[in-house]
């Protein structure tokens, strides 16, 4: 009974796999005759119309996008050529400009010593500063402030009135002290670099202390001084500084039509204008420090 | 055969423009890469020349002078080296060894270091601990700028003598200033500093 109802059992499912397989074999039949169907649609001619349609176009899309991108780089390439070609042209102007003889040590020679026959001759009349002032101090006349005047003028001769206004600051007394004497030499220049020499005058008093120093450039070709700076040093300003009486009163101007000199360039300039190069702010440096106990 | 007229017509405008990039772009690629080559030919043309006419300059202002570029420019590095040492400081055990570096290294005069170096005040607190004034305000100095002025050469040119200023830069406690002072030195051939002498 087992073994037969295994039979029927076994033939059922037999028959259920046939199915199946009858049923995809059925649908694969179906597809191949609709691709079948439409393949018999498309002839070699019909074919043929769309490539020549589709074809053309996309070989003209080529063509312009090569035309287009051949543009691109000849003008790319374009500007860097014109730019090469300027840098060349400018290398070439700096070569050429190597070229061109340079100073020769009696030219060098003869600027260093024109430097140093204006820097002497500017330290002479700084020093002359130094009477001309305590005349007028003690003696406040138009003649003695005229002096002054004459000798600021001398002074603005040898500089130059460039943007450090070197021709206005030079012009007046570099350093004034009563309770000192005092001189300003010109160190002698030793470097030239392009037409220019450095130059420093130094003011020192009679025992050798630095009291201020002055620096500026001297041009060559224009045989004056330019970027023109001086300093005191605290020894210098310790001199200045002072709470003596005051000096003994001018005698009164007889000539009404000569013309006061209290406010003229002279006196104005002759209080530093750098003032604070000159007394810059205290800072706090060791030496400011009251010493007490050491380390 | 006219239907193949515009597929003729376009492949004959890609071949076109297809040579038409191969020939000029290419040219003018080559044209670049010429250019660039003559412009480092030009520049090494001209850095050669260039050094060639330093050193000539050189020889020229030695002859005028006395003095060489190269010369001051070793004695400006040995002196901007001292001048740092003195100046340069931000603490109180740095100020301690910088003094005891520079009394060790170089001849100076009392002077010298009473005025760069004076003493630091110092205070002991009943707990012990020891306050020291650049400590305790945070105080430190540093070498701004350095600018030097040759002012005399010997006979043989072995011993040159400078003028040089200094500005220093201080801080304390988010403050800051400057202070110009100049500094005196000699320098000889073996970049041994001598002389020194310093002013505020």
């Amino acid at each position: 009974m087992a073994k037969w109802q295994n039979k029927q059992n076994k033939s059922a499912a037999d028959l259920l796999a046939q199915e199946t397989l009858d049923k995809m074999k059925a649908r694969n039949d179906a597809r191949k005759e609709n691709f079948g169907e439409f393949m018999s649609k498309w002839s070699f001619r019909r074919v043929l119309g769309v490539l020549l349609v589709f074809l053309p176009l996309a070989f003209l899309a080529g063509a312009i996008f090569i035309f287009n991108n051949t543009n691109e780089s000849l003008r790319a390439n374009d500007a860097a050529i014109a730019s090469l070609e300027s840098q060349i042209a400018a290398k070439q102007s700096e070569i050429d400009a190597l070229a061109i003889p340079q100073a020769d040590a009696e030219y060098i020679r003869t600027s260093l010593n024109s430097a140093r026959v204006a820097g002497v001759a500017v330290a002479d009349l700084q020093n002359k500063y130094c009477g001309l002032k305590n005349a007028f101090h003690l003696n406040n006349t138009a003649a003695n402030g005229n002096l002054l005047t004459e000798n600021a003028v001398a002074i603005g001769v040898y500089f130059n009135d460039d943007e450090h206004e070197s021709r206005s600051v030079a012009q007046g007394s570099w350093y004034f002290s009563e309770r000192v004497e005092y001189t300003w030499t010109f160190e002698t220049t030793y470097e030239f670099k392009a037409g220019s020499c450095e130059c420093l005058w130094t003011c020192y008093s009679k025992d050798g202390v630095l009291l201020a120093y002055a620096t500026s450039v001297y041009d060559v070709t224009s045989g004056l001084f330019g970027d023109f700076a001086f300093f005191q040093t605290l020894a210098g300003t310790s001199y200045t500084e002072t709470s003596d009486p005051p000096l003994a009163t001018p005698t009164p101007e007889p000539e009404p039509t000569a013309p006061t000199t209290e406010s003229t360039v002279v006196e104005e300039s002759s209080a530093p204008k750098t003032t604070t190069k000159v007394t810059d702010p205290t800072p706090p440096l060791p030496s400011d420090l009251e010493p007490t106990t050491g380390d | 055969m006219k239907k193949f007229i515009p597929l003729i017509i376009a492949l004959a405008l890609f071949f076109v423009s297809m040579l038409y990039n191969n020939v000029f772009v290419q040219d003018k690629a080559n044209q670049v890469l010429v250019l660039k080559e003559e412009l480092q030919i030009k520049e090494n043309d001209y850095t050669v020349k260039k050094s060639s006419l330093i050193a000539e300059n050189e020889i020229i202002i030695e002859q005028a002078t006395g003095v060489t570029e190269q010369r001051k420019e070793k004695d400006d590095v040995v002196a901007e080296a001292f001048i740092t040492d003195v100046v340069s400081w931000s603490s109180f055990a740095e100020y301690l060894n910088k003094k005891d570096k520079v009394s060790a290294e170089y001849v100076l005069d009392a002077d010298f270091l009473a005025l760069f170096f004076p003493d630091v005040l110092v205070a002991v607190a009943e707990d012990g601990t020891v306050y020291n004034y650049i400590d305790t305000y945070e105080l430190s100095l540093s070498l701004y700028s350095f600018r030097s002025y040759v002012t005399n050469v010997n006979a043989d040119a072995t011993r040159y003598t400078y003028f040089a200023i200094c500005t220093v830069a201080s801080f304390n406690n988010g403050g800051e200033a400057y202070k110009q002072f100049p500094i005196m030195y000699t320098v000889d051939a073996n970049g041994m500093m001598s002389d020194i002498k310093g002013i505020l």
